[in-house]
């Protein structure tokens, strides 16, 4: 069911690792995933060109002229569908936010960063505001050092999201080579070699609890449409 | 890493049985330009490239020119036509011929 995308209108704030990180830790699990890859440079379309033996599929066809069809269609097929878009402030964002479960904002933990996902909480809320239902999002930092290592900058962004009341995921992203490496190898984390490439096995525990938070999350949302 | 002997029964799979997928929307249910106006006052512009098209005229006929010279009143009666009806001075006299039964 749930449509999920990854929006902020900075590029390199890490969309497109976030997403795929979550996507390939469901379709680990045994879920059906599909993903829409809506980034002009194709970062996930050039993943799947690999030999990775997850069943995933991506569509790389996406307009702002068909991505309601495209998000409507795939969403009648696969369990989870994402939506990977571009880093620019542009309305196939907007149309692509509108239609989904969950919308993450990714971030890394710097000014610039923060300054764009600030436009993108800007944008649901003023989709919100158009037809008058609540549109779901979560913040969620990437690249960032594990505890005790939080950086100062870090820690004052997610106080003042925190502050402001924004929904900020607990669970970071740490900054890993595996997560380069998925890329690199167009590999899921689970099929990187652990002997070849750096701290996988952390990278992968991870991941999972991310995806499960993000699982939890969408759980709850579900079941407050439900009630 | 650590070699596994195999004691535990944690497979570390997330249980993602309670997702379906979703039953398919009617586009009528869902317009296609939903959300374009908060994405305007949000700064989110279309970043699409429009392509020019040519227009092609193809006539099944040579073209030729005739100069008219005939009161203003009757020129501006004739312009008027046509900026009503958008039609060219070409497609306007063929027309109104036809209407004559020219």
């Amino acid at each position: 069911m749930p449509v999920i995308c990854a929006a902020n209108p900075k590029g390199g704030a890490g969309k497109s690792t976030t997403l795929l990180t979550i996507a390939t830790c469901l379709a680990q699990s045994g879920a059906s995933v599909m993903i829409i890859d809506a980034d002009p440079n194709r970062p996930i379309t050039d993943w799947r060109s690999g030999s990775t033996a997850l069943p995933i599929k991506v569509r790389s066809d996406a307009t702002e002229a068909n991505i309601r069809d495209l998000i409507n269609e795939l969403a009648s097929q696969a369990q989870f569908v994402f939506i990977d878009l571009e880093g620019t402030a542009s309305r196939l964002t907007s149309r692509a936010i509108i239609r989904s479960d969950l919308t993450l904002i990714p971030l890394a933990g710097s000014a610039l960063d923060a300054q764009q996902a600030a436009r993108a909480v800007g944008l649901v809320r003023e989709s919100e505001a158009d037809i008058g239902r609540k549109l779901n999002f979560a913040l969620c930092f990437n690249r960032t050092s594990p505890p005790p290592f939080v950086r100062k900058i870090e820690r004052e962004i997610s106080q003042q999201m925190r502050k402001s009341g924004l929904p900020v995921l607990v669970t970071h992203l740490h900054r890993r080579e595996a997560y380069n490496a998925m890329f690199m190898e167009r590999l899921s984390l689970h099929e990187l070699s652990q002997t070849a490439i750096n701290g996988v096995p952390a990278a992968i525990e991870n991941a999972m609890q991310l995806t499960s938070e993000v699982l939890e999350l969408l759980q709850t949302l579900s079941d407050e449409r439900a009630a | 890493m650590s070699r596994d002997f195999g004691f535990s029964k944690d497979d570390k799979r997330l249980d993602v049985s309670k997702f379906s997928p979703r039953e398919s929307v009617a586009p009528k249910e869902d317009a296609d330009d939903l959300g374009d106006r908060a994405a305007d006052r949000a700064g989110f512009k279309s970043r699409e490239v429009v392509e020019r098209v040519a227009r092609v005229r193809k006539p099944s006929q040579p073209f030729d020119q005739a100069f008219v010279r005939a009161p203003i009143d009757v020129i501006n009666r004739f312009k008027t036509f046509c900026n009503d009806t958008g039609m060219s001075y070409g497609e306007a006299l063929d027309e109104l011929m036809r209407r004559a039964k020219l």
